[in-house]
């Protein structure tokens, strides 16, 4: 034993030595440097780390294999069991690791006593949002147990179509549904929080977010009148409106450039989302005042 | 230079935790008995929490059939996923009780005879009214790379971000690809017969 023991001595002080150069090195690079010195310096430091971790690693590793040498002198079995843990927790870790990963897919789940609980995660494109579950019993005919869609999410159609015969397809259609209701609600949410100063009245929605009433200005403080949106969002599995109409709150008709803006502004709603457009007419606003200031 | 002090300070975190492990253990190990070092190592073996096998077993087994069904139900096979988190909070951010965490995931599977790995970055910013949670960089990687059609939804959904857009294009794709081809061989074999008669 005293043979499987020593190296694990001679490993601390071989990294003891090495830190030591870490901290040295650490203060050389306090002084000022270029960036290219700075860059090699970082090369090398990231290097030695590495080795210093490596050291490490093998270090635990010698004395786990260690303490197990030392048991099977005594206890044998004991130490055969040890081995075939360690294999056990490394393929339970890994299990466990990609279990978690399956909510990047977009749906996952756990398996009850009664059946199983899907959750589903909804997102924006890059940004992440809620997430809902829904709690099935296994059974004919399969049930949900309880869940937590909201109330104005079609989930009874849903269901009557698809829970019996597939249960992939209910959720994928679930999945739509809520996804799409998320990422309405995120853009209107934006257009609140963001764009405030644009919009001259309360932004007016719905609960499903498939219909929006706003009024808002390019110019605010300025002379014009603001136009007035309506955005109706008939597929319910869409983050983009089907129907979009703006309208012009004065009394006199239009010039020609406002009828073409007012034109172009429905387009826009229609092609891009909410927050996205206010968020270029906000870019054009700022191109305005610099030619002001100019 | 960005992505190199990112990795300096995962390893400085990584070399503490090392340490910190080889510590545990009292140094006057090797002057002891060997009885005593016998009774200190199963002593360790116990308090380290280690379960015992059946334990471990009947919990892998749980674990691998939730596994399934979630491969089953969405299509995609996952076998490896790391990650690692690193927090961007600075002092100020601290003050005023903002907190900033990036975290780096890894992840490789399978959709039939398709694989995929992929690296993205989730942007984690908590104040005090809520938290958000932001991919901010995602890397795609497919094999086959001959098919147009996979590399084109694979382009989009890198461009957009969106990782749950990229997993239902890559089942749907991936379906209708094996839907097409066991059509192709259904029709392949009653034309044989017709000819073979």
């Amino acid at each position: 034993t005293a043979g499987i023991l020593a190296p694990g001595l001679g490993v601390l002080a071989h990294l003891e030595r090495l830190e030591t150069q870490m901290s040295k090195s650490c203060k050389q690079s306090e002084e000022p440097q270029s960036v290219q010195a700075q860059e090699g310096a970082l090369g090398t430091k990231i290097h030695k780390l590495r080795r210093l971790r490596d050291e490490l690693r093998a270090a635990v590793r010698h004395r786990q294999a260690s303490v197990k040498a030392s048991i099977a002198n005594v206890e044998p079995n004991l130490a055969v069991e040890m081995s075939e843990q360690e294999v056990l927790e490394e393929k339970l870790e890994n299990v466990k690791a990609v279990l978690q990963a399956y909510r990047f897919t977009g749906l996952s789940g756990k398996l009850t006593s009664r059946g199983v609980c899907v959750c589903i995660s909804t997102a924006f494109e890059g940004t992440l949002l809620d997430s809902y579950f829904v709690d099935l019993v296994i059974q004919k005919p399969l049930q949900i147990h309880h869940h937590s869609v909201p109330v104005f999410i079609p989930l009874e159609e849903i269901a009557a179509k698809y829970l019996q015969t597939n249960i992939q397809h209910f959720l994928f259609s679930l999945c739509e549904y809520l996804n799409a209701y998320s990422g309405r609600k995120y853009q209107a949410d934006r257009l609140q929080s963001d764009f405030a100063a644009l919009l001259t009245g309360p932004l007016q929605r719905n609960p499903l977010c498939n219909l929006l009433s706003f009024t808002y200005k390019l110019d605010p403080g300025g002379q014009s009148f603001p136009f007035c949106a309506r955005l109706l969002y008939k597929d319910l599995t869409a983050t983009l409106p089907t129907d979009v109409t703006v309208t012009y709150q004065g009394v006199e008709p239009l010039s020609t450039s406002w009828e073409e803006q007012r034109a172009s502004h429905e387009t826009l709603f229609c092609t891009k989302p909410l927050h996205q457009v206010f968020a270029s007419f906000a870019r054009k606003g700022e191109k305005l005042d610099m030619s002001l200031v100019s | 230079m960005d992505t190199e002090l990112a990795e300096v300070r995962a390893l400085q975190a990584e070399i503490a935790a090392l340490r910190r492990a080889c510590e545990d253990q009292p140094a006057p190990w090797e002057e002891k008995s060997g009885v005593q070092k016998s009774f200190q190592a199963i002593q360790q073996f116990s308090s380290e929490g280690w379960k015992s096998s059946k334990d471990l077993k009947s919990q892998l087994g749980h674990l691998e059939s939730e596994l399934s069904f979630l491969s089953t139900l969405t299509g995609i096979n996952i076998r490896n996923y790391s990650k690692q988190t690193e927090d961007l909070t600075g002092t100020e951010m601290t003050e005023k009780s903002i907190r900033k965490v990036l975290q780096r995931h890894r992840l490789s599977g399978n959709c039939h005879m398709v694989t995929f790995q992929l690296e993205f970055q989730i942007l984690e910013i908590q104040n005090k009214e809520r938290l958000s949670s932001a991919v901010t960089d995602l890397n795609i990687i497919m094999e086959p790379t001959e098919c147009s059609e996979l590399s084109e939804f694979v382009s989009r959904a890198e461009e957009r971000k969106d990782l749950f857009m990229f997993f239902r294009s890559l089942h749907f794709f991936v379906e209708w690809f094996e839907y097409r081809k066991r059509t192709f061989e259904h029709f392949k074999l009653s034309n044989n017969r017709k000819y073979c008669h």
